[in-house]
């Protein structure tokens, strides 16, 4: 997802709004992380803190799955 | 009805990342977010006998959809102008629809990558537009177009442009055009409606950008009443070809789409008219994200292939 939108890399803390990444955006995002995990985020989590940085992505998977 | 569940999901998700693409970045940063959006949520699977690339013009871009059952024969066709307050939007970004209209009508679908503002303000597109309209007219032997059977259409700003051709070539003696298929389409750029005002944040389009794309769209000096930019304001909807006008229920462009099938219906132009419950803007174009679009397009698809075929 990352490469593919953007032409820089970006560390796991970074600002991913502040990296360019958009509302639209946030579709693919959300949609990716469902794919590639096989999992479903529930409504409460499709919030702005969990999407901001690759390490708070990384915080709800790690929920998500361990609450299974 | 209520929204569908897979729709809201997804403003959710658009919600998530707070503000829209930065329109201070310019266009391309929305023209490659939209791009991007469809990529995740366009779909991909709809089989059809042949896409073709081709130009009408240097600049100007065609892609020719020819469905399973007309491969090698003859059959109606439906010109399409993407959405995109004209701004954004290109043939890429609705393929998936043009898949399924093909797919569903039997027609073939001419997808139009009609010049886009503010590089080509009002009335490039609308030019384009009419051109490519009157180039499938004068083509059509060589389509395998039949020439009493095809059908101007367009989603959102898209509609505006099927719309106004269609009023053009009433007007002046242009081809004749079977049908005018409009999704969600946008005839009044002023926007004063109550849908525009309920829906104007948080419904996929948002109020903001739309007034973003207006003023591209159309430079200080364009009358915004000129029927060529709001086709609702225009004076006689009396010769105009038979309608197919569809809206989302929770659109901001709803009651405008409402408004022109009225007039339509006013004189006495035949019109069908569906409001799609549960639905938002652009849920045509995101039915690999919302299961029912699928169903939905398909039956908007078939019910222009039967009308443009006399059913």
């Amino acid at each position: 997802m990352a490469d593919r939108t953007l032409d820089r890399s970006i560390g796991s803390d970074d600002d991913l709004r502040e990296a360019g990444l958009t509302s639209l955006d946030m579709v693919s995002l959300v949609l990716a992380v469902e794919a590639e995990f096989a999992l479903l985020i529930p409504e409460e989590g499709i919030k702005p803190a969990n999407f901001r940085s690759i390490a708070a992505i990384s915080t709800l998977v790690h929920q998500i799955l361990a609450a299974r | 009805m209520t929204l569908d569940p897979h729709a809201k999901r997804l403003l959710e998700m658009v919600a998530a990342g707070g503000l829209a693409p930065a329109l201070s970045e310019g266009p391309d940063s929305i023209r490659q977010a939209m791009v991007r959006l469809a990529r995740a949520v366009d779909v991909r699977d709809v089989p059809v006998a042949s896409v073709e690339d081709r130009h009408v013009r240097r600049d100007l871009p065609i892609r020719v959809y020819t469905p399973r059952g007309a491969a090698g024969r003859r059959s109606g066709a439906i010109v399409f102008f993407h959405g995109g307050v004209g701004v954004f939007g290109d043939l890429d970004t609705h393929d998936g629809l043009c898949r399924m209209l093909a797919d569903s009508s039997d027609c073939r679908v001419i997808a139009v990558g009609y010049r886009l503002a503010p590089e080509h303000p009002f009335p490039a597109a609308l030019d384009d537009a009419a051109f490519v309209v009157e180039w499938v007219w004068a083509h059509a032997s060589d389509l395998l177009i039949e020439r009493e059977r095809i059908a101007v259409a367009g989603d959102s700003a898209g509609g505006t442009l099927a719309a106004v051709v269609c009023q053009g070539a009433a007007r002046t003696g242009g081809p004749p055009i079977a049908l005018q298929l409009l999704l969600c389409p946008v005839t009044d750029v002023r926007g004063g409606s109550e849908s525009r005002a309920t829906f104007a944040e948080g419904f996929f389009i948002d109020q903001r950008t739309l007034e973003w794309g207006r003023r591209l769209a159309y430079p200080p000096g364009v009358d915004l009443d000129d029927p060529r930019v709001s086709p609702l304001r225009a004076p006689d909807f009396s010769a105009l070809p038979p309608a197919h006008i569809h809206t989302a229920e929770f659109d901001p462009m709803r009651d405008e789409g409402k408004a022109y099938a009225d007039a339509l219906l006013g004189a006495r132009v035949g019109t069908v008219y569906r409001c799609h419950g549960g639905m938002i803007h652009h849920f045509y174009c995101m039915a690999g994200a919302i299961p029912r679009a699928r169903v939905l397009v398909h039956e908007v698809g078939a019910a222009a292939g039967q009308a443009l075929r006399g059913g």
